[in-house]
Order: C-alpha cells, then sequence, then structure tokens
C-alpha cells in the first residue's frame, strides 16, 4: 500500500515537471518568427561575405577582414562543399580553407551570387534546446579570364544546416540574452551547368 | 376721568406699537446689514479663491513649459547624435567605394568613446522582454553595413558618457 501511493506520488511529480517544462520551452509565433527572419538572413550575409572573398577587386587586407567575419558566421568545424562539372567528386573543405581557396582562385573575374534562398526543414526545437533547421540555396559561380581563354560557369544546389541557440553574455556589467545563429555544414546536393 | 384714561391707553399702545415697529425695522435693518456683510463676505471669499486657482494655473503654466522646454533641449541632445550617426550609417551602405566607406566609419567612430562599443540589435519584443540578435561592436557594425549594405536596422537607443560621447547603441531590426 506504502509503495502504491509512492508510485503514484513519483508518477505524478513527473508529470507536471514534463508538463511545465513543455510551457516553459515553447515560444510565441512572432518570436520563432523573428528567429527564423534572423537565421536567414545570416544566410544572405554569408552570400554577400563570398561574393567580396572571391571578387579579384577586393584587396587582401579586406578579404582578411571579410573571411574574419565570415567565419564567425559558422559553428566550430563546419565544411564547405565544393563540386566541380568535370567530377562526380564532391570535396569538403573547413570554412576557413574554402575561402582561402575561394581567394586564391586563378581567375581574372570571379562572379559568385546566391539566389532562391529559403527553408527546406523549418527550425525545430530539440531536447537539448537548440533549434536545428536546413536552407538551400542556389550558387551560380562564373569565372573568367582577361584573354577570354578560361571559362567556368556552373550552377550548384547546397543545403545549409542551422543552428540556433539561446545564449547570454555581459554587456556593460548587465546580463544580455540574445539568440545565436550559427551555419553548420554547406552540402552539396546538386551540380548543373 | 374715561377720556384720560382711554386716550392714555391710546398713547400706550401707540408707543407700544412705535416701539415694536422701531423694534421691527431695526431688527430689519439688522437682518440686512448681516446679509450684506455675509454678501460682501462671500464676494470677499470667491473673489480670494478665483485668485488662488489663478496663480495655481499659472504655476502649472510656467511648470509645464519649464518641463517642455526641458524635454525639448534632451529630445536635441539626443536626436541629434541619433540622427548625425543615421546618416553615417546610410552613407556608409550606399557607398559604392571602399575608400569613401572606410572614411565615413572613421567619421562614424568619432562618436563614439570606444570602437568597441557595444550595439545590441532587437529582433522582436514582447510582454517587455526583447530578443536581441549576437551583440557586436560598434566598429563591427559599421564595416557590416559596408559590406552587406544592409542598413535595414533603426536606431532606437543611444547611451552615452559624461564627455558626450556615445557608449551604447540600441537597434531595432525592422
Amino acid at each position: 500500500m506504502v509503495k502504491a501511493s509512492y508510485l503514484f506520488t513519483l508518477l505524478l511529480c513527473i508529470c507536471i515537471m514534463g508538463n511545465l517544462s513543455a510551457q516553459t520551452a515553447e515560444i510565441s509565433k512572432e518570436r520563432k518568427q523573428a528567429i527564423d527572419s534572423l537565421a536567414l538572413e545570416k544566410v544572405r550575409d554569408l552570400s554577400k561575405y563570398i561574393s567580396i572573398i572571391g571578387s579579384k577587386g577586393t584587396a587582401f587586407s579586406e578579404a582578411t577582414r571579410v573571411m574574419d567575419r565570415a567565419e564567425e558566421l559558422f559553428a566550430p568545424d563546419s565544411e564547405m562543399g565544393v563540386s566541380t562539372l568535370s567530377s562526380k567528386e564532391i570535396n569538403y573543405y573547413k570554412v576557413r580553407k574554402y575561402f582561402e581557396r575561394l581567394m586564391a582562385l586563378n581567375y581574372d573575374r570571379i562572379s559568385i551570387t546566391w539566389y532562391n534562398i529559403h527553408y527546406i526543414s523549418d527550425l525545430e526545437r530539440q531536447p537539448d534546446g537548440r533549434y536545428v533547421g536546413v536552407v538551400t540555396i542556389y550558387q551560380r559561380f562564373e569565372g573568367t579570364s582577361e584573354d577570354g581563354l578560361m571559362k567556368y560557369k556552373d550552377t550548384t544546389k547546397k543545403d545549409i544546416t542551422i543552428y540556433v541557440e539561446r545564449k547570454k553574455t555581459q554587456i556593460a556589467g548587465r546580463t544580455v540574452e540574445f539568440w545565436d545563429v550559427l551555419l553548420g555544414d554547406i552540402r552539396v546536393t546538386e551540380t548543373s551547368s | 376721568m374715561n377720556v384720560i384714561r382711554n386716550s392714555s391707553r391710546v398713547v400706550m399702545w401707540v408707543l407700544v406699537l412705535m416701539i415694536c415697529f422701531t423694534g421691527c425695522k431695526s431688527k430689519k435693518k439688522a437682518a440686512e446689514a448681516a446679509r450684506a456683510a455675509e454678501e460682501r463676505a462671500r464676494i470677499e471669499q470667491e473673489a480670494n479663491l478665483r485668485k488662488d486657482e489663478e496663480q495655481k494655473r499659472k504655476e502649472a503654466e510656467e511648470a509645464a513649459r519649464r518641463e517642455a522646454e526641458a524635454r525639448q533641449q534632451n529630445e536635441t541632445t539626443t536626436s541629434e547624435p541619433k540622427a548625425r550617426l543615421n546618416e553615417y550609417f546610410q552613407s556608409i551602405a550606399r557607398s559604392g567605394n571602399v575608400a569613401s566607406s572606410n572614411s565615413s566609419i572613421n567619421e562614424a567612430l568619432a562618436l563614439f568613446a570606444s570602437p568597441d562599443a557595444p550595439v545590441l540589435i532587437v529582433i522582436s519584443e514582447e510582454g517587455g522582454q526583447k530578443d536581441y540578435d549576437r551583440p557586436t561592436t560598434i566598429s563591427q557594425y559599421l564595416n557590416y553595413l559596408k559590406d552587406t549594405k544592409n542598413n535595414s536596422n533603426t536606431i532606437t537607443n543611444l547611451l552615452f558618457d559624461n564627455s558626450g560621447k556615445i557608449t551604447e547603441v540600441e537597434l531595432r531590426k525592422n
């Protein structure tokens, strides 16, 4: 009899705690929308950084500064997939390495444009409290040499894993909570001319 | 004998009547005087009340005028740097070349106590609770404007130190 009542009390406590946990974890639709928009904005920012890094008109010091900013968008150890029309192989590089290779490409003019940026998997709350989603992008790459002999164009479709986490920091002696958006691996899913 | 008695009775009655009449008249006069005095007192009281109210109204107007002046002074003090900073944001984001952007960045940084002055960007607000993007510094934010040309945030608050330099910026995403 004592055991039964003890078990019942334990079960009741678990139910209450589970319910409370679910209630505190939910955020409103408007807040979720703001986080969704913030994450998409970070992807668009990355596309602009890649365009600056790849441009032959960008000074080395500027390109290095922009690479630093672009790298800060990523979670540690994230990788970027690179494909080519001439091979089925897809190579993955740490993002810093990818930026350095991009800057060193042997074209006189490079144009990289990202478009059709949208969620293919909405940001969803995970058991550890983080939100995870997937954004897909189409990338148009064009590289030309001055003499016109070298020319390469392709279009790739890439999927970007997005992580959003609630974090805290100290600003002027007070604690500020913020949503930290980090990009994960960028995987190539299609390559076409 | 009867005539004398009757006439003295009449005289007595006349006297009584006169006394009464005089008494009444006096009472009436006294009442009138009292009423007049009352009226005077009432009028005086009303005049004093009006004077007090007028005085209070003038004091309230003066206080409101001083408050409005102080508010305007405060707005001028904060709106001027806000407007200037906003102009720099626009100039940097619209600039067609890196040199011009860098020049605007350096000018904008002169408004700040430090290039590491924090910049907080509100992405949403609900029930008084603000959600922020990852905090950055003014130096990094100005370069962000240069790189992305994305000047969609509005300046909502600036904090200053004693020398009038900006120590913190709050922006709101539109």
